[in-house]
């Protein structure tokens, strides 16, 4: 049953994914990136991570997107990127290193580490007890990145209007 | 996380048939009846809309399906599914064809772990108040789908203005209930439910000043997030038409429609399970309400209770607020409600951490004293003006009675109050 779940939804994330690469319209992508997205979302449940499964689709799927949507939708892209030669070789070159590194990377864990945890290995008490004691200073960090950001957002976005 | 599905599957025992078929035809039985349940909700809060409606406005609304009109939900229903669902010629097909799934998905699943009882809950998730919160951030797509599927100037509007205020008030509505959650130490809305009581004063409401004021602020966000009046730009009939369902005709306009008001039920429901205790019944401890299904009853009706009270103050809402401009909208999100729940949180997780016990006592009793002299205040008010000003509307033509209601009337009494006021005031 896990199995057959598995399949089914890893099927509809790459598919998405693909969709998402080989649609020529912009918003269609978008639409196929989300279905990616929460396909993604269900095999972090698989893995008895609801929290990260919860945080992925309110971010990813609620948050993010909708600003990719949003930014689309008000500039109302048209423009049909046609695929060239070279872009699809150089992404066939750029993904199968990436996807070779990753195989390589996880053969490596696959048998001590990759199975699903524990009950509760997943839930929001472990991952923040985790974040915040034995990653805390990273986590910290990477705050003040996104803080450094934000301000950059608003000290540029101000700069234009002026 | 322990389904109902599993339950029922272990109750029935279902020898020889595989147990996971046996769940998975659990969970999609379980699936229709919570979305039965939802549309019923839906259904009869449209109802219950139009004659609030009316009553606000001192007149009729649906009266003539049914007793009291009440039967108008389901002849709408009839006259929407057999209507012709319009595809514009200009429309993105496919786009147009989806877009109320995510809408329909997004507010039915929520319902999925929404507590209606101790009992009664198809799935108590061990995150369940970020469930919510991230389940139904996919109306936003379908509301964005819609919009621009459409092609229509005035949907692209609504939707991006929709998603606009979605996302924008989905911050301070997360942070309010994340005060809850500080509160309680867990995501569960059962558990959150399970740490409050049955009395009013052990409540998370009158936990504290600062869980009072969180209250009002997951509210308004809340109602500004179902793109409720006054906070209803995305459909805001003098500039939009309707917004970014101005092009949907049929059962697809249903959907939106019913969506609307299925989240009304839900945000009420959700502020019920976070702040008024859900299912708790006075004097009865979760215990005893555990070994009764008797109790269990009164606790599913309790609950409905207060869910019901919220939502009908949300349809009031609407008909009493006038609508904002749209940068007031932001206005009033970034630069009052965000700053304001920043503080309710921080003022929560000072309190736990620095208030001892007997203290937090006073400070509930004082909380509980206030609120609920505030609130005897307000509803004192609301029934003098009912009293004195009068919305007896009954207009029954067919037996040729034009009823009691007088324009003038409202005038009359006002111009009264205020005379006797003033001469209050010299004295």
């Amino acid at each position: 049953m896990t199995a057959t779940i598995f399949i089914l939804l890893a099927a509809l994330a790459v598919l998405g994914a693909v969709l998402a690469v080989l649609l020529p319209n912009a918003v269609h992508a978008a639409m196929a990136l989300i279905v990616m997205l929460v396909a993604t979302a269900g095999i972090y449940l698989l893995l008895s991570a609801p929290f990260v499964a919860v945080i992925q689709i309110a971010v990813y799927a609620g948050a993010i997107m909708v600003l990719f949507l949003f930014v689309i939708m008000l500039m109302n892209v048209e423009l049909r990127i046609p695929l060239r030669r070279w872009t699809l070789v150089a992404g066939t070159v750029a993904g199968g290193l990436f996807l070779y590194q990753t195989v390589h990377l996880l053969r490596g864990v696959m048998d001590d580490q990759a199975r699903s945890g524990a009950d509760g290995f997943g839930s929001a008490h472990e991952v923040s007890s985790v974040l915040f004691a034995e990653y805390v200073v990273p986590f910290e960090l990477v705050s003040v990145l996104l803080l450094v950001a934000i301000v950059a957002a608003v000290v540029l976005g101000k700069r234009e209007a002026a | 996380m322990q389904l109902l599905a599993e339950r029922i599957a272990t109750w029935l025992g279902m020898e020889g048939l595989p147990r996971q078929a046996v769940v998975a035809g659990v969970v999609l039985v379980v699936a229709l009846v919570v979305a039965t349940v939802v549309l019923t909700i839906a259904g009869i809060l449209t109802w219950a809309e139009r004659r609030v409606a009316g009553r606000t406005q001192s007149r009729v609304g649906p009266n003539r399906v049914g007793p009291l009109g009440f039967l108008q939900w389901v002849a709408d229903g009839i006259k929407l599914i057999t209507k012709e669902d319009v595809i514009p010629a200009a429309a993105d097909r496919t786009l147009f064809r989806l877009a109320p799934y995510p809408v329909i998905v997004g507010i039915f699943a929520a319902f999925a772990s929404v507590p209606f009882g101790q009992k009664l809950i198809a799935a108590d998730l061990n995150v369940g108040v970020l469930y919510l919160m991230a389940i139904t951030s996919l109306v936003v797509v379908g509301v964005l789908m819609a919009g621009w599927a459409s092609n229509n100037k005035w949907a692209l509007l609504g939707g991006v203005r929709s998603a606009a205020q979605i996302v924008s008030y989905e911050v301070p509505s997360v942070l309010a209930a994340l005060s809850v959650v500080l509160l309680a130490g867990t995501l569960s809305l059962q558990g959150i439910i399970g740490k409050q009581g049955g009395w009013p004063w052990e409540w998370y409401l009158f936990y504290n000043p600062f869980t009072f004021v969180a209250f009002f602020l997951f509210f308004t966000s809340a109602v500004a997030e179902g793109n409720r009046t006054p906070f209803d730009l995305p459909e805001a009939e003098s500039e939009l038409v309707a917004g970014y369902n101005v092009e949907y005709s049929g059962m697809r306009f249903a959907g939106f429609f019913l969506g609307e008001f299925a989240n009304v039920y839900l945000l009420s429901a959700i502020a019920t399970a976070l702040f008024f205790g859900g299912w708790q019944i006075p004097g009865v401890t979760p215990d005893m309400q555990a070994a009764s299904p008797v109790w269990q009853a009164v606790g599913v009706g309790l609950f409905a209770l207060k869910a019901g009270t919220g939502a009908f103050v949300v349809l009031w809402l609407r008909w009493t607020m006038p609508r904002l401009r749209v940068d007031q909208l932001m206005g009033l999100c970034y630069r009052y409600l965000l700053p304001l729940s920043f503080a309710m949180l921080l003022g929560n997780a000072a309190y736990v951490w620095l208030v001892p016990q007997w203290a937090a006592w006073v400070v509930q009793g004082a909380t509980t004293t206030v609120g609920l002299a505030v609130a005897g205040v307000f509803v004192r008010r609301v029934f003098y003006h009912i009293r004195h000003v009068g919305d007896d509307v009954s207009l029954d033509l067919a037996r040729g009675e034009s009823g009691t209601f007088d324009p003038q009337l409202q005038v009359r009494v006002y111009g009264a109050f205020r005379r006797r006021h003033a001469g209050d005031s010299a004295s």
